[in-house]
């Protein structure tokens, strides 16, 4: 059989690469500010957009959409080529996705800084950049399916499911909860009101962490955690059962952020019930991970690469297990509305997320191919 | 991609202890904070009262936010000896911009013999992408449609009205200072939360509320239940320096709220889109709505002048506090007992 040559592309991955350093370090700042302020109001220096109101929002959204965003491509850009043997479908639309998704967090440090906002945690940007969201979003999947259409690899790897799916829901809970009436250029007014909106905005912000944080990061795990070891995947059979059941249960738990609010009964239960079977899938992907390790853990003594990932990989299965149980009623009756929630979400985000970024990163970039 | 081996693993290595020292020490005073105010939150006296002021539930956590803030600062220093690190890497390799690789083309018609189920899944990526779609869809349709359609989830409350144009664009004001990012405004139906703020929150009191505010976290107190509880001088002082009226808040000042003019201009639209979405203004208020805004405000004003205030009626601060005063209120005004309410 004849056997042909191509290219992958790496201008792009290494675009995402430094675009995720800069905005990591960019959000670690404005996280240490607003930290800062809350013991020491002043340093806010008493202008609108450097209080706390303002600077939190842009610390949230500069770690998930411009760090874990821009890191989540870098990863996704590489893998996707290299597992489909194939050069990524159209250049031009992978630099309209990368020049639009950095033009799009431009815009959100802008405008959060000025109050610009709708509001809704996570969701704080206004319809304009809504609209150029969805825009970019669609671009990276036309781009992504090009490539998966024009493959040399007849079967799609475990992490590309989860590309995949992560694509389509980010796309859904973005849609829907973005819907909103606007009332000039740059303000609107939500869709849904009250309870309503409350239980849309959590299904979204939730899911944002499932499937924004989660997913894609996960699909990084499996393409770069085996690569490093260079060890197989442990369990084949275990990956299909957690990757389905996760993305069938994570999307039930909104509803957990909400307990004994006025959301109905039914639907805080029906959140709980669900956070509690996730435990399952999740630890299914952690373990996953963390088996493939086995009889490599020599290689984990000597490997910065590794040693990030061992501990992003523990951070996911310990924050994964919280969740759950920060899902349980008689206890969420306690860390709702304090800093417990601060401390859980930052085990996710600066163990799971920072650490599979850092390792993927120190992967990537040095990476000597004839080696 | 720089086909070179790391600057220096040591320094990696060193980021990676510096990282995780970082997040244990940012994560186990935050744990403790958390616990310890809620904990305090809870706390009755022998005769019933609250044991604590929500002030003092702050103050008792400062030295942990201080060992957070110190946690997160050793991460970021982790950070940036990764980005000196790189730096160095891909100053000393040459970078592959088209990496070389080989691979046979698909074949079209390859025969597939007995093969595990998945496995067919795998070949077709379309078929993946449905089923993701199916499956991530169900859960969000189950629980938001009937939350939607079936009226006993949010029964209505006949005293609640909408917002006056005012409190609308205080509210706005509200929004734009994510004031929601540190206050909630969700009476938990708790002894303690009761009688720290008053009658839990009920569905019915947010179907105007484009978007809910119930926020997520309580840096400072709830307020659901402020409006009328405290004068409106008070929270004049309070927004200008929290600390005038509330020693040992962690609040920020809020002084440009009281040099800027409201912008009336936008009033007309927001009550159209208000409209739009089903508030019962009614037909052509969005004309006549500033004229009820300056009333208001003035009256404000006056009120303030009465504590020796001096403001202009203008200015966004008055329209903050007409929001405040509004937060909670209508439900006092219910005659029914709650049980009553369908």
């Amino acid at each position: 059989m004849q056997v042909e040559k191509f290219y992958y592309d790496n201008k792009i991955v290494k675009a995402f690469g430094i675009a995720t350093i800069i905005f990591g370090i960019v959000g670690m700042l404005a996280g240490l500010w607003a930290a800062i302020q809350i013991y020491y109001p002043a340093i806010s220096l008493n202008l609108a957009p450097t209080t706390f109101g303002r600077l939190r929002p842009l610390h949230t959204n500069a770690i998930i959409f411009a760090f874990v965003g821009n890191a989540s491509f870098a990863g996704i850009y590489y893998s996707l080529q290299r597992l489909l043997k194939a050069r990524m479908f159209s250049d031009k639309l992978s630099w309209i996705h990368f020049w639009g998704w950095q033009l799009i967090i431009a815009a959100a440090a802008i405008t959060l800084l000025l109050g610009i906002t709708t509001g809704k945690e996570y969701a704080e940007l206004e319809w304009p950049i809504d609209i150029a969201i969805t825009l970019v979003w669609v671009i990276f999947g036309i781009n992504m399916f090009g490539t998966i259409i024009k493959r040399r690899e007849k079967h799609l790897y475990v992490a590309i499911w989860f590309y995949i799916a992560t694509w389509v829901t980010v796309a859904m809970l973005h849609i829907v909860n973005s819907i909103e009436i606007p009332v000039s250029f740059l303000k609107s007014y939500s869709w849904y009101a009250g309870v309503q909106d409350a239980l849309v905005q959590w299904w979204y912000g939730h899911n944002a962490v499932a499937f924004f944080l989660t997913t894609p990061v996960l699909g990084l795990m499996y393409y770069f955690l085996p690569k490093a070891a260079n060890r197989p995947v442990y369990s084949y059979r275990l990956s299909i059962i957690h990757f389905w059941a996760l993305i069938f249960i994570y999307i039930w738990a909104g509803p957990h952020h909400l307990l004994y609010t006025a959301l109905p009964d039914w639907a805080q239960s029906l959140g709980t019930v669900f956070s509690i079977m996730l435990i399952a899938p999740s630890w299914g992907g952690m373990l996953n991970g963390l088996f493939t390790l086995r009889g490599a853990w020599d290689k984990v003594r000597e490997d910065p690469v590794l040693k990030f990932m061992v501990v992003a990989v523990t951070c996911y299965g310990m924050s994964t297990l919280e969740g759950p149980l920060l899902s349980l009623k008689n206890e969420n009756a306690i860390s709702h509305f304090s800093d417990w929630t601060i401390a859980h979400v930052h085990i996710g985000g600066l163990g799971w997320n920072g650490f599979i970024a850092f390792a993927i990163l120190y992967y990537m970039i040095p990476k000597n191919v004839g080696h | 991609m720089w086909g070179t081996n790391l600057y220096s693993k040591k320094l990696a290595t060193n980021h990676f202890w510096l990282g995780t020292i970082g997040i244990i020490l940012y994560a186990v005073p935050l744990y403790w904070a958390g616990f310890e105010q809620s904990i305090m939150w809870k706390q009755f006296n022998p005769e019933g009262t609250l044991k604590f002021e929500f002030m003092q539930t702050v103050t008792n956590i400062i030295p942990m936010y201080i060992a957070r803030s110190i946690g997160g600062a050793l991460y970021l220093t982790g950070a940036l000896m990764m980005v000196y690190n790189i730096w160095k890497t891909i100053a000393q390799g040459k970078f592959i911009a088209n990496e070389e690789a080989e691979a046979a083309p698909l074949v079209k018609d390859a025969h597939h013999g007995k093969e595990y189920w998945h496995r067919i899944i795998e070949r077709k990526p379309v078929t993946m992408l449905v089923l993701s779609l199916i499956l991530v869809a169900i859960g969000g349709l189950v629980q938001i449609i009937p939350t939607f359609l079936v009226k006993s989830n949010v029964p209505t409350i006949a005293s609640v009205k909408p917002y006056t144009p005012l409190e609308l664009q205080g509210r706005d004001i509200y929004v734009r200072e994510g004031c929601y990012v540190c206050h909630s405004q969700m009476v938990r139906p708790f002894r303690d939360e009761v009688k720290r703020y008053g009658e839990y929150s009920k569905a019915g009191e947010f179907v105007y509320d484009h978007p809910f505010q119930w926020g997520s976290k309580r840096t400072g107190p709830d307020l659901a239940r402020e409006g009328g509880v405290r004068p409106d001088s008070w929270h004049f002082n309070h927004m200008y320096d929290p600390r005038s009226t509330s020693p040992g808040s962690i609040m920020p000042r809020y002084i440009w709220l009281f040099k800027r003019t409201l912008d009336i201009s936008s009033t007309p639209a927001k009550i159209r889109a208000m409209r739009t979405l089903g508030v019962p203004y009614e037909k052509g208020y969005d004309q006549t709505a500033n004229a009820d805004l300056a009333t208001q405000a003035q009256s404000i004003a006056d009120n303030l002048k009465k504590d020796k205030i001096e403001i202009a009626a203008d200015r966004e601060i008055i329209a903050l506090i007409a929001y405040l005063q509004r937060l909670g209120r209508d439900i006092k005004n219910e005659p029914k007992p709650i049980a009553e309410i369908k």
